[in-house]
């Protein structure tokens, strides 16, 4: 075999160290050295602290134990994300980490609760949702690992604080052999032929050299942007948030099992339970708001006492068209973002590690691993732009400006087709590639008020008094589990807890 | 709801009418959905014969046919795998398996090993840790017994005279009570872009809310303003077939050989069971050759 090739990492935010562990847990040492590079004095953007489930996969794979993870980031569990006031003032439902009815029936169970709801059953689609009736009991469990039950119909997902979450990381990748050097990057030098990247400055002058970089430098993208050029797509004309105001606030009572997410007159309010403190941060669009108004808003809309002065963050929806360029690939924020109403950054930058170990390349990196890699990454940042857009799209709100101009604004055709295909019959597709499975399309459009005009002829099948026993059955099957499980707080005490 | 599919309509004929018709009745015929079949004059020939993927024993078993009667009556052998031969220069024949892949590690999968063995001076072609593959070789069924359990899986489709497999499907699209009738040919009656009708040679008209056209390559129901082909025979140049059938081989393989040959053109040779027959015993041959002149050389 030839000598290792030498992997030079950017950046030792979330997506840095996620970055430096994957490629040491997942790769053979004859295949990489890993070498990180972070700055004090730069220091990493400290938001996010609402994952996916796939986070859990993640952390497997890499061998991290799971409850230990828990205590070192003062993490809480994660069933979904409750929208308030989204399709309209009043509204809630839950977007869950689930399906919506018994397991084995996802491709028939909305049809047959729309034809239930019009035959009269009373409530939403959560009502028959295992995660979303957990969540708002604010119960927790793990599911059951092989069963059909209604009780294994979901999967979990943390909250934490990701600025612990990457010192931890730090631990385990440095202890698997990566080496990190603190020092801020002055220059980047490229070869004049290839224009590849050949090495790092720093500004106290040591220069770092390798075969192939990952930029994860956050907002700057100094390599792959700054440096590369790789073109940024701008997407504000659908996504208008570019500002947040973060600010902890001291631990909740009752620690909910679920990231809140409060429609607000320019954008929306997250309120995210942890261990030791609550996360609070309103997310909004300049355009329609200043920012003392929104700290105005935000402060006088927290549950609990704040803990620090809200911090401001500047940031705009897009992305890098080539996520990797030359042998160069970026991941986390230096290759786009998309604001985190679906806790979806990290899983991005998660989701792009996964993607670029099976294509890693050789030392001349082959341009066909670059084209299949964006081709992914692409598909990745898409669906999830489609996503979002879709819950800001999907409103009947009349006492904004911003409301009223997601709901007239023109969408992206990938969506506008999505949409049709349910307004018409209640069909949502299950692609490949790419986040989200039906449930969370029919969670959404459900919550934001879109009824299909028609439901499949199958939910025909049954006389509506048997289809209403049904549904009956069903809830209150739901419930009596859900009254047996333990409180969220109880079992993160026992399982994870800080103080235990 | 008033606009409700209520009438569905297939129109063709032989296999895939037959088969689209069952499988739509027993999808929606609980809800409420009337199937009916205009059947067309057949196109097959005593001599046709037919490959089919493992994906036909699932489908099967969904429309609750019964694959007991097909060695009877269709002379129906398993077909474990297919054997490429004279595609590859000078390389020996290999045999595509219908298995899933041997395990990898993580997201790196099997052959990304084999490779780096064959760096290594590995000499066993990857098609060996294929259980299909072998199995094809071997003239082994996978999959009718639980031995192959484990991490590898592999399944099988069959070898069918066709001719007789539609009519086992006729006969059970029939017996599910599918309204059928037989015409000489059909035109269509439309109004503006909908189909409303089909008027049968013999004069009797069908109406449906919905049609079907199963009718191969006349798509009769096609419009003829719309002229919507889309011609991939730059790619796929060959464009006749030939097909004959012969004696039996004395030993008859698992597998459908496709042999390409060197004025262009393939051959696919699919073995046949004996009527009584099963699984592998005194199969009769069934050759479909084609030497389009496009190919020629
Ligand atoms: C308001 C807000 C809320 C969010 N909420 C969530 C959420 O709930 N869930 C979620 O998944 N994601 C969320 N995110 C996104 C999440 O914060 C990021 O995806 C994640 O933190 C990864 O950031 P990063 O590592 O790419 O960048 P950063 O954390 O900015 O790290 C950049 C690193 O690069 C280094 N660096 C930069 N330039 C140089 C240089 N010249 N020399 C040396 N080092 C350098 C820095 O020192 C730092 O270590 C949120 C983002 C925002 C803005």
């Amino acid at each position: 075999m030839n000598e290792p090739i030498d992997v030079i990492i950017l950046g030792g935010g979330t997506a840095g160290w996620m970055a430096a562990t994957g490629l040491v847990s997942l790769l053979p040492p004859a295949r990489c050295r890993v070498h990180l590079i972070e700055s004090d004095e730069i220091g990493i953007v400290g938001v996010g602290e609402a994952t996916l489930p796939q986070m859990k996969s993640f952390n497997d794979l890499c061998g991290i134990d799971e409850a230990e993870m828990m205590r070192a980031t003062n993490a809480t569990f994660k069933l979904g994300i409750q929208f308030v006031d989204w399709g309209s003032l009043g509204s809630s439902y839950i977007h869950p980490f689930g399906i919506h009815g018994p397991p084995g029936t996802e491709h028939i169970f909305h049809h047959k609760w729309l034809r239930a709801s019009r035959e009269g059953l009373p409530g939403q689609i959560d009502d028959f949702s295992f995660a979303c009736r957990a969540g708002v009991a604010n119960r927790f469990d793990f599911p059951p690992k092989s069963s059909q039950s209604i009780g294994s119909s979901y999967s979990y997902a943390y909250h934490f604080d990701a600025s612990l979450y990457g010192r931890y990381l730090r631990t385990i990748a440095e202890r698997r052999g990566v080496r990190r050097t603190e020092g801020k990057v002055a220059n980047v030098e490229t070869d004049a032929e290839s224009g590849n990247i050949v090495a790092l400055r720093l500004e106290n002058g040591e220069e770092i050299r390798g075969d192939f970089f990952i930029d994860c430098s956050g907002f700057r993208s100094l390599l792959l942007g700054q440096t590369l050029d790789s073109p940024w797509e701008d997407w504000t004309k659908w996504l208008p948030c570019d500002r947040a105001l973060a600010v902890p606030t001291e631990r909740a009572g009752e620690l909910t099992p679920y990231t809140r997410s409060t429609a607000m007159e320019a954008g929306w309010r997250w309120r995210i339970p942890l261990q030791h403190r609550t996360g609070n941060g309103y997310v909004f669009s300049s355009r329609f708001i200043d920012e003392d108004r929104a700290a105005e808003q935000l402060l006088s809309a927290l549950d609990e006492p704040t803990l620090a002065e809200p911090r401001l963050l500047k940031f705009g929806a897009g992305r890098r068209t080539e996520s990797w360029r030359k042998n160069c690939v970026a991941l986390g924020l230096s290759s786009g973002f998309l604001e985190p109403l679906e806790s979806t950054s990290i899983y991005l930058a998660q989701i792009a590690i996964m993607h670029f170990v099976p294509l890693f390349p050789e030392r001349r990196a082959d341009p066909s691993l670059a084209a299949e890699f964006n081709r992914r990454v692409d598909l990745e940042y898409d669906r999830i732009r489609d996503f979002l857009i879709l819950h800001y799209h999907l409103n009947q709100r009349d006492d904004s400006e911003l409301w009223r101009y997601c709901r007239s604004m023109s969408v992206p055709d990938s969506l506008t087709e999505k949409m049709e295909l349910f307004r018409h019959s209640g069909f949502v597709e299950k692609y490949r590639d790419g986040l989200f499975t039906p449930p969370s399309w029919l969670a959404v459009y459900f919550g934001q008020g879109l009824r299909p005009e028609h439901y499949h002829p199958l939910a025909d099948a049954i006389p509506a008094a048997a289809l209403m026993d049904e549904m009956d059955d069903l809830r209150a099957d739901i419930d009596d589990r859900v009254d047996a499980m333990l409180k969220h707080s109880t079992v993160v005490e026992r399982y994870a807890g800080i103080n235990g | 709801m008033t606009d409700r599919v209520r009438r569905l309509v297939v129109v063709g004929r032989d296999i895939p009418l037959w088969l689209s018709a069952i499988g739509l009745q027993s999808a929606l015929g609980r809800a409420d959905l009337e199937v009916r079949v205009v059947e067309l004059p057949s196109y097959l020939q005593p001599t046709d014969a037919l490959a089919a993927v493992p994906s036909i024993v699932a489908l099967h078993r969904t429309l609750g046919i019964s694959d007991a009667v097909l060695p009877r009556l269709c002379g129906a052998v398993p077909m474990v795998g297919q054997r490429f031969a004279n595609w590859s220069g000078g390389a020996p024949p290999f045999v595509l398996g219908f298995d899933t892949e041997p395990p990898g590690d993580g997201d790196i999968p099997f052959a990304q090993y084999w490779a780096k063995g064959r760096l290594e001076g590995l000499r066993v072609p990857l098609e060996d840790f294929s259980l299909g593959s072998v199995a094809a070789r071997q003239g082994r069924v996978p999959g009718l017994s639980d031995e192959t359990s484990g991490p590898l899986n592999a399944g099988f489709g069959y070898h069918l005279e066709a001719g007789p497999y539609a009519a086992v499907l006729h006969r059970f699209g029939q017996q599910a009570g599918i309204p059928s009738t037989f015409t000489n040919g059909v035109t269509v009656e439309r109004e503006g872009d909908r189909i409303v009708a089909v008027v049968t040679a013999e004069g009797e008209r069908i109406e449906g809310d919905l049609f079907i056209d199963a009718s191969g390559p006349d798509a009769v129901l096609s419009s003829p303003q719309h002229d919507d082909f889309e011609d991939w025979s730059r790619w796929l140049p060959c464009d006749r077939i030939l097909t004959a059938s012969a004696a039996q081989l004395p030993n008859p393989p698992a597998y459908s050989q496709v042999s390409a040959f060197a004025q262009g053109g393939s051959a696919c040779i699919r073995s046949l069971g004996e009527p009584g027959s099963w699984p592998l015993s005194r199969p009769r041959i069934s050759t479909n050759g084609a030497l389009p002149n496009s190919c020629r050389r």
